[in-house]
């Protein structure tokens, strides 16, 4: 092979060394931007929505109980929440099964208005309106609209509920 | 009245339209608390409008429960 090829070939080699590293840093090497108070949503509205939706869905199930199926409600909504928010909600619904069911309370949540408050690729702050309606013994049923905070944080099977803030 | 938005979110948005989902809290007094100062939740829908290069309230809608 003569000198001059060899610096071609050599110069060919350096390019494609120089485009492939180029392409992996752009693939790899960039870490996805945080939510700022300036720009809150990083995520596409798509993205964005899913979380909201699925954050919807989780709030609705967790908020709806009867005390005919408090302990399978435990059960199931616990496993829409990551472990350390899972031991938190049994801590805090343990005691309040026997009131709930001496009581025979059930509470029935829809969501009224959902929205996005920031957004990573791995963690969501969701704003939730919650219309509950809740009936004791019986008795005519009562009603509230409350409001939610829900964090959720992206676990291997999907979004997974990891905080909630009601007033 | 005084209010404060510990929570506002985006419910949906376009170039130029969108709408937003505020969480106030507060406290009202009037007539009827007797001067005396109560605390009020409020719950809204704000929508929005772009014009002439800034965002434009076009509408406020009290969102009540569903009784």
């Amino acid at each position: 092979m003569s000198r001059r090829a060899s610096v071609v070939l050599g110069s060919c080699a350096l390019v494609l060394a120089a485009a492939g590293g180029a392409e992996a840093w752009y693939l790899w090497g960039t870490s996805s931007p945080a939510p700022s108070a300036a720009r809150p949503v990083v995520v596409g509205d798509i993205d964005a929505q899913s979380a909201v939706d699925a954050a919807a869905t989780d709030a609705a199930a967790i908020f709806s109980t009867s005390w005919r199926r408090y302990d399978a409600h435990l059960a199931r909504v616990t496993s829409l929440m990551t472990d350390d928010m899972a031991a938190r909600y049994r801590t805090t619904a343990q005691p309040v099964r026997g009131r709930v069911v001496a009581s025979r309370t059930s509470t029935l949540t829809r969501v009224a208005a959902s929205g996005v408050v920031s957004a990573s690729s791995d963690e969501v702050l969701a704003l939730l309106f919650l219309d509950q309606r809740t009936t004791t013994a019986g008795g005519p049923p009562s009603y509230a609209a409350r409001r939610a905070l829900v964090t959720l944080v992206r676990g291997d099977g999907g979004w997974l509920v990891a905080n909630v803030q009601t007033r | 009245m005084t209010l404060a938005s510990p929570g506002t979110s985006q419910a949906a948005i376009s170039p130029v339209r969108a709408t937003v989902i505020v969480a106030t809290t507060g406290t009202v007094a009037n007539r009827r608390t007797q001067g005396s100062e109560q605390a009020r939740d409020f719950r809204f829908r704000v929508s929005l409008v772009h014009e002439r290069g800034r965002w434009l309230t076009s509408d406020i809608e009290f969102v009540g429960d569903a009784r």
